[in-house]
């Protein structure tokens, strides 16, 4: 899969990166910020966003929106992030695909992604 | 003149002079009639008595005699009885002529009293007319007052009184209607105006609170971000290292990893809790309530819990009389409570032991989830102390979690937030048993207080 990781702080996009290229085998971009992940977004057709609640310039949610608004075809969309309210989970979920807990398991992130694809699907 | 009170004494005296004036002046005219009437009868019973005079009645022989005798005495020497007769005769005369004038006399009085009468019967009739009248006044002026000052003072204390009431219910339930009213210049009008005021300051005091509220959710959300953003780069280089994602590692390193690990997945939670209080004590805490069966929860709290329960060589069962029974909670609230309950259970049980999760409706018709152990018990000083925060009466010796010592302060400030109590009986060496009554299992939605938004 070809996967988009949205995200500010650089350890943990490192993190991930070397997690789903390691573990997944998957093809994986990094963008540091919200307007950065836009534009890959749109240009690039990627299997699977993955993307950072808070981020500068746009937040996560609000590439998601764009995103989904912008795009023909949109592909799935998983929030990645460290807000844990009611609130913020039930806006993840009406926009996105799924959503993963901050900290997450490294060894079990490509198993967690694989359960809300399927469940998407 | 402004007050209430000062206009109230000023027509409660206006009335009451008014009615004093036309009570005296109808004593005046009882007093009257009374003299008028007295005269008339006097005047009846002096014509009576004079009429009654009779001429016989005075003594006109006596008065002769003493008369002769002055007569004899004074003209002893030409005393003789032809003269002595004459006078008498004279007398006589002069008797009858007494007589006749003292008729006269009579009549004439008579007919004076009788004009008299005339007059006083017309000065009767007059104070008759004059004591109904002032009768009629000092009966009417009391009674028109107090008609009029009813009026007054429903008009100006009870309605305004009745108005500031509405006003007030208005506030309670959040319409702000006293903002509208322009206080009348008295005491109800100063009542309204303190009453504006209090509103006022409630409703700043709400604001504030709200404000307060919303800084803390704030807070609640940027701490769990901060804490959680440098954690999960800890936790996902630890997890690279330990799934020798990154490569192999000395068996040494491995340990100590594993290490770091476990004391992350601790900090983790030990965040996630207090976010939980945080959250539940910030009162932008709601629950999400639905009809689910209880069976099937505890049968989901087990099951989430079985590789715990594997691992130390622990049983579960599940005891109840009414396995369809169907409750209305916040059903992942209350996993969490009995997850952490059957956790705490299952630390605490001897190998090969048992923890048995009951529900049942007890006999205050409240649904009551038990989760029974049979480990060592608790000391009964300790039986309170557990249920605060950062408490915990004993380590337990399995040792495969370690607590964040919020477990039971959660699961407390939850079953409360859902009307309920939770509680232990326990005795060392005799097993505890955690309860929670839910009182509100059966209500409906609109009966389940919510407030707030979701934090």
């Amino acid at each position: 899969m070809k996967i988009l990781i949205a995200e500010d702080d650089a350890n943990i996009s490192t993190i991930a990166k070397v997690v789903l290229e390691r573990v997944g085998h998957h093809q994986v971009d990094v963008a540091t910020n919200g307007r950065e992940a836009l534009d890959k977004a749109l240009a690039t057709n990627y299997d699977l966003l993955l993307l950072d609640g808070m981020m500068p310039e746009l937040s996560g949610t609000e590439v998601c929106r764009q995103y989904k608004d912008q795009c023909p075809t949109p592909t799935p969309v998983i929030f990645l992030s460290a807000k844990s309210t009611q609130q913020d989970i039930q806006e993840f979920l009406q926009l996105g695909e799924g959503y993963i807990q901050k900290p997450f398991n490294p060894q079990t992130l490509c198993e967690q992604i694989e359960m809300i694809l399927k469940v998407a699907s | 003149m402004k007050s209430l009170r000062s206009k109230i004494t000023l027509s409660g005296t206006v009335i009451f002079i008014v009615s004093a004036f036309f009570a005296s002046k109808t004593y005046e005219a009882y007093q009257d009639l009374q003299q008028t009437q007295e005269s008339l009868s006097h005047n009846l019973l002096f014509r009576d008595f004079v009429q009654n005079i009779k001429y016989h009645d005075l003594d006109f022989k006596k008065n002769q005699k003493e008369l002769m005798e002055k007569l004899r005495a004074f003209r002893r020497p030409i005393v003789e009885k032809e003269r002595v007769e004459a006078v008498s005769n004279l007398i006589q005369a002069l008797n009858s002529f007494s007589k006749e004038l003292r008729q006269r006399r009579i009549v004439e009085l008579l007919e004076r009293e009788k004009a008299f009468y005339g007059l006083l019967s017309v000065r009767q009739d007059y104070h008759k007319k004059y004591l109904t009248y002032y009768m009629f006044l000092a009966l009417a002026s009391p009674l028109v007052g107090l008609f009029l000052f009813t009026i007054y003072l429903l008009n100006s204390v009870v309605m305004p009184l009745q108005k500031l009431s509405q006003r007030m219910m208005d506030f309670l339930i959040d319409r702000y209607t006293f903002k509208l009213a322009t206080p009348a210049n008295n005491e109800i009008g100063d009542l309204q105006r303190t009453f504006n005021s209090l509103a006022q300051r409630a409703i700043n005091n709400v604001e504030e609170l709200k404000a307060l509220d919303r800084a803390k959710s704030e807070f609640v959300s940027i701490a769990s971000h901060e804490l959680r953003t440098p954690l999960t780069s800890i936790k996902g280089s630890l997890g690279l290292l330990s799934g020798g994602i990154v490569g192999d590692l000395p068996a040494d390193a491995v340990g100590f990893i594993r290490i770091a690990e476990q004391e992350t997945d601790r900090l983790v939670r030990l965040i996630n809790n207090l976010l939980d209080l945080a959250k539940m004590e910030s009162r932008t805490f709601k629950l999400n309530s639905e009809w689910i069966s209880v069976q099937k929860l505890a049968e989901s709290c087990l099951g989430s819990l079985q590789g715990l329960a594997q691992t130390a060589d622990v049983y579960f069962a599940i005891q109840s009389d009414n396995p369809t029974l169907e409750a209305r909670l916040d059903q992942d609230r209350i996993q969490q409570v009995v997850t952490n309950l059957i956790s705490n259970a299952v630390k605490y049980s001897p190998k090969k032991g048992t923890v048995t999760l009951r529900y049942s409706i007890d006999l205050q018709n409240n649904l009551e989830i038990a989760i029974i152990d049979q480990g060592p018990g608790i000391a009964e000083h300790d039986q309170q102390l557990i249920f605060e925060k950062f408490r915990q009466a004993t380590q337990p010796e399995s040792k495969l979690v370690k607590g964040t010592g919020l477990g039971l302060a959660i699961s407390k400030a939850l079953v409360e937030e859902h009307g309920g109590h939770i509680f232990v009986n326990s005795k060392l060496g005799h097993g505890s048993t955690f309860s929670f009554t839910l009182p509100e299992w059966r209500q409906s939605e609109a009966l389940i207080p919510q407030q707030g938004e979701a934090a």
